[in-house]
């Protein structure tokens, strides 16, 4: 990191690598409680890799399917992950993990650009949806989604709960994004 | 304060209109080419409209390096690696596409391996893989439909694993597109209105989209007009030089919204339909369209209800109250489509197209759910939302 980076930009760069790493355990847990990730993510191949990042050199979330679930790993650097989400710059990152902006809108708006197989990357923005749809009051969600499904009050908090504990516990195991 | 930002770029230089085939060996120049491929196939050639191209050449001095002419409907990468080879043993040094989209995506594919050497085009999948300018490319579209011409992918077909592989850069568009009504002229019926209802497709789909923008709005307007005022009477006297050369612009100008603002779940739709039961891509198009828009209307219909005025004239346009202009939209793309299917035999639903099994449309709403196009449509679709949009084209 640049010593020169305003104070503020600091904040928003460790905001996103939170949420990256966020993103990162609440799925890995999520593949194991959640209906509709479970699908998302069963129907993807055993070794499958994909890559969120910011341009030009971070934060960065890897992740890795083995043995039917799917985590955060390292980066292996000779290989390209199957699917390769960047944003353009951190300051687009930051709006879209900072819920200022939906994920159809950050593609509309060219935020990003996503490389490999588009049938996985479509299952993964399923799977990010659904992972706000629990996660998030519902205020939020509604303002930023195409369409926000019917889920019952007990289904999300039961949902988030278990998704928060599974990031919390992430983050006790030391495994944060670079 | 709005969070709109948008992207727009078209560096195709569009040579257009009367004796624009004559133009050509002055642009080649202009790049500094001095031996080009042609790259075709049967049908345009066995329909002789290469010859004008060969004439406009030889009388402009540009000698060939030769005319590939078997590119098949579905191209795949062995083809590609074929008349790779034919341009390296001709020494060729640019290449003039003259065809429909098949065409003009693998000459955009051979472009790659040509300008990158090596014969391994998977390795320039996906967006990013190119890095420099290629060599120079004219493309003359003989369909009035996709707009590939103006647009900076290609799909080809991958001979080991069957997959359609997309490669995306802007170094795929060409640096000449050539409008000239002499290429389209001897284009069958169905197939000048199945693909013009694709250029419809994706001028409609462009400016009711996530990612529409003044600029592709304004080409998608003009583009709408254009098809609206000229496919019907094309059909009537497809010999007109003037007709023919006002659809291939409107479809080039659809191409360009599209290329800015994407397509959405017609498309989405189109293509896995097209994928699973080969029906030609115009006619998926015409197909889903009016249902999708049934679908799309309570999240778009302001855009849709704007629609109406390039679709149906002023006079009509200025009759009809706002609250009734969306739903008008449709109905006016229904009468289209019943004169299309009356004229041309253009299937209107599932069943009439005669090639569509009950069976196949599961597979078809799987598919769809995946594809990226419906990333950009206002409204997003489930599977079980896409199989009741099948269900009632069919
Ligand atoms: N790259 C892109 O942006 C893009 C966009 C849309 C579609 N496509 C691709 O384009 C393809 C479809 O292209 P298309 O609809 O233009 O059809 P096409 O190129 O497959 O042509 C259809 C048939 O019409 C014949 N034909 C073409 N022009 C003729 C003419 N003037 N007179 C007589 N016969 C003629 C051809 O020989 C062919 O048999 C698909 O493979 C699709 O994947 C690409
Ligand atoms: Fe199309």
């Amino acid at each position: 990191m640049s010593p020169s980076l305003p104070f503020s930009w600091r904040i928003k760069r460790l905001y996103v690598r939170f949420m990256l790493a966020f993103i990162g355990h609440g799925l890995a847990k999520a593949c194991r409680t959640d209906k509709v990730i479970q699908n998302e993510i069963a129907s993807l191949p055993d070794g499958f890799t994909f890559s969120m990042s910011v341009m030009p050199s971070g934060p960065c979330l890897y992740m890795k399917k083995d043995n039917g679930s799917i985590k955060p790993s390292r980066k292996n650097s000779e290989t390209k992950p199957d699917v390769d989400i960047q944003f353009k710059h951190l300051a687009h990152a930051f709006g879209t993990l900072s819920f200022q902006e939906g994920t159809a809108e950050a593609f509309a708006r060219e935020r990003m650009v996503v490389d490999g197989d588009i049938p996985a990357s479509m299952k993964l923005v399923r799977c990010f949806e659904r992972l706000e749809v629990v996660t998030l009051p519902k205020f939020i969600g509604r303002k930023i989604m195409r369409h926000y499904p019917d889920i019952s009050l007990k289904e999300k908090l039961v949902g988030a709960l278990q998704i928060y504990l599974g990031v919390f516990a992430g983050f006790v195991m030391g495994v944060f994004v670079k | 304060m709005s969070r709109s930002y948008y992207e727009f770029f078209n560096p195709v230089k569009i040579v257009s209109g009367n004796e624009a085939l004559e133009h050509i060996p002055y642009e080649l120049a202009s790049l500094g080419v001095k031996k080009p491929l042609i790259i075709t196939d049967a049908g345009v050639l066995n329909a002789g409209l290469i010859e004008p191209v060969k004439r406009a050449l030889m009388i402009g001095e540009v000698p060939m390096a030769g005319i590939y002419s078997d590119v098949p409907p579905d191209s795949s990468t062995s083809v590609v690696s074929i008349i790779t080879q034919f341009y390296r043993e001709n020494g060729a040094d640019g290449i003039i596409a003259i065809g429909g989209g098949s065409v003009i995506d693998t000459s955009k594919a051979v472009n790659i391996l040509v300008s990158e050497g090596g014969n391994d085009l998977l390795a320039y999948s996906g967006v990013g893989a190119l890095t420099k300018r290629l060599k120079p490319l004219f493309i003359l579209p003989t369909t009035a439909g996709t707009g590939s011409e103006v647009t900076k992918v290609a799909v080809i077909r991958d001979d080991a694993s069957g997959r359609k592989v997309p490669y995306g850069s802007s170094f795929l568009m060409p640096d000449v597109a050539v409008l000239d009504p002499r290429m389209t002229l001897t284009l069958p019926p169905h197939i000048t209105a199945a693909t013009a209802m694709d250029a419809m497709t994706h001028a409609i789909e462009a400016f009711i989209g996530t990612a529409k923008n003044p600029l592709s709005d304004a080409y998608a307007v003009a583009a709408i007009k254009g098809i609206r005022e000229n496919l019907i009477r094309v059909l009537a006297e497809p010999k007109s030089k003037d007709i023919r050369l006002k659809l291939a612009e409107s479809a080039t100008m659809a191409g360009i919204a599209f290329s800015n603002s994407m397509v959405g779940l017609v498309h989405a739709i189109g293509h896995s339909l097209g994928a699973i039961t080969h029906l030609p891509h115009g006619v998926c198009m015409s197909l889903m369209l009016p249902y999708v828009l049934e679908y799309n209307l309570p999240q778009c219909e302001e855009a849709i209800g704007e629609l109406l005025l390039p679709l149906a004239g002023a006079d009509f346009y200025s009759k009809i109250p706002e609250e009734r202009r969306a739903a008008e939209t449709i109905i006016y793309i229904r009468a289209m489509r019943d004169e299309l299917f009356e004229k041309t035999g253009l299937p209107r639903t599932l069943s009439e197209s005669g090639k569509v099994q009950e069976s196949q449309l599961e597979d078809v709403a799987r598919m769809s759910v995946d594809d990226g196009a419906l990333l950009y449509n206002r409204v997003d679709a489930s599977y079980e939302q896409v199989l009741g949009l099948l269900k009632s084209a069919w």
